[in-house]
């Protein structure tokens, strides 16, 4: 059997289409994420309401979403929505469909940071004549956003990857542009190890920043120091 | 000024509080003493509504504070009412309870900003003076985390204060503090005590009770055992069970 070599004037010739594809998957993680982020909010609001009917309503959705694959719920929004009518084009469904289920995994990690700050953070709060929503927005939240920072960095870089599985709705992403070029030039060693460096290229140096954002946000609250004190001897804390 | 009638509270099977009765007068310092899970922090925490209690009326200057009977169920108030009403009552917790993503100056600020709707600048020549009334002017830029628990718990007190409360709660303001640290915090009780601040304070400190109470009560298993003056309760018991608890803290101290 002949040992694959990278065709290297394939590896040249294909980069333009692979890159194109990779700008498409990064403006579908960045759309998504922006969506997820701000409605994860509101759904993690929405389990930890008092009203019984907003509490069940989303938490059985973000049970749904996460009880069902979600190659199968970008399948189903792109394929069988069409049946009724509803015809989104690959790039609207896949957004649709990732954001959904972004947004059900995100208002799991508020919801979890919500509720790590202590009870008597709202006790403090409460005894300062401050009513729960003015709680919510001035004390829990600054505090749960610090904590899942890193989380949120960790699912960044999931749905950077799980953008691939859009390839399915034919949208030109990353791997779906790989994959049109093999079925030109049926070179799978050369395309597919490119792809795979392309997708590492953004993914690694992002995990690597969410670690240093887990160190800044575990070093707890402090003055910055000015560059003056930085020449004075440390104060013994 | 704050009247209680008849409460109980239960956690779960625990009867925690049974028919709690008590008035405090305005300008009265008021300590509860008692051994642990006597039901003394529960019972303040019924003051200012951070516990509901299943039975029993509270009243301030008169009028139903929280709720009232409505055919014959108990109906909160509006959540806007009862928090207009713990304006009025300042509280200290045993763990500070210090907002950690604010600074001391904005702990302080905070609620008269965002309740009271204050100017920012008559907010913070406020907080720097209350600051310097607790002896920590120049604290003001440092977050709780940089401060030792004494200057916390002072900062808190100076938070609780901005809001020119009627009352203050204490709820065991010096247990979770060095030993060392005690005395910077009482100390300034002390002063809010000697202002004619109303002072309701949980406490194991028996010499503070005995200096600044004006009168003391002794709770155990949810009911009030005794009540009096700092002499009587500490100079002549006249109940069994407070004999007992006297001797287990003073052979302690």
């Amino acid at each position: 059997m002949e040992r694959p070599t990278l065709d290297m004037t394939l590896a040249r010739e294909s980069l333009p289409a692979l890159l194109e594809g990779l700008k498409i998957t990064v403006e579908l993680t960045f759309i998504v994420l922006a969506i997820s982020l701000v409605l994860g909010i509101f759904v993690a609001l929405g389990r930890l309401s008092k009203s019984r009917v907003l509490s069940t309503v989303t938490g059985f959705y973000v049970d749904f979403m996460r009880a069902t694959p979600l190659l199968l719920q970008l399948i189903y929004i792109y394929f069988v929505l069409p049946t009724i009518g509803i015809r989104p084009d690959p790039f609207v469904a896949g957004v649709v469909g990732l954001s959904l289920n972004y947004t059900a995994y995100l208002s799991e990690v508020y919801r979890s940071g919500i509720q790590a700050i202590p009870r008597g953070q709202l006790d403090a709060a409460a005894a300062l004549g401050m009513r729960p929503s003015l709680t919510m927005r001035r004390i829990v939240l600054p505090q749960a956003i610090r904590i899942v920072i890193p989380p949120l960095g960790n699912y960044f870089v999931a749905l950077f990857k799980d953008t691939s599985l859009v390839s399915a709705l034919t949208l030109q992403e990353l791997l779906f542009s790989g994959q049109i070029i093999i079925s030109r030039t049926y070179d799978y060693f050369t395309i597919y190890t490119m792809v795979l460096f392309l997708y590492f290229l953004v993914s690694y140096p992002s995990l690597i920043f969410v670690r240093h954002l887990e160190k800044l946000t575990k070093a707890g609250y402090r003055r910055r120091l000015s560059p003056e004190s930085l020449l004075l001897p440390i104060e013994p804390t | 000024m704050i009247q209680l009638e008849a409460i109980h509270k239960s956690f779960g099977d625990t009867h925690v509080l049974r028919g709690i009765t008590l008035s405090i007068d305005r300008g009265e310092v008021v300590c509860i003493i008692g051994p642990s899970g006597s039901g003394k922090s529960t019972l303040l925490r019924c003051i200012n509504y951070l516990e509901q209690p299943e039975g029993g009326r509270i009243t301030i200057d008169g009028q139903n504070a929280y709720r009232e009977l409505v055919n014959g169920k108990i109906k909160n108030y509006p959540a806007r009412r009862i928090a207009a009403t713990r304006e009025k009552i300042g509280m200290v917790f045993q763990q500070f309870n210090l907002f950690p993503h604010l600074t001391a100056l904005q702990n302080i600020m905070e609620a008269p900003r965002q309740v009271k709707h204050m100017r920012k600048s008559e907010a913070e020549q406020k907080a720097r003076s209350l600051l310097a009334q607790v002896g920590l002017a120049e604290k003001a830029d440092h977050y709780p985390e940089e401060l030792s628990g004494g200057q916390q718990q002072r900062v808190a007190i100076a938070r609780a204060l901005a809001m020119d409360p009627e009352a203050m709660l204490f709820d065991e303001a010096t247990s979770a503090l060095d030993p060392e640290l005690v005395g910077e915090v009482l100390e300034i009780m002390r002063e809010l005590a000697l202002q004619g601040m109303t002072m309701a304070v949980v406490t194991h400190e028996m010499g503070f009770a005995r200096q600044v109470a004006d009168r003391v009560l002794f709770m155990d298993y949810g009911v009030i055992v005794e009540e009096g003056t700092p002499q009587e309760i500490f100079g002549a018991p006249r109940e069994e069970r407070t004999r007992d608890f006297l001797r287990l803290v003073q052979a302690g101290a």
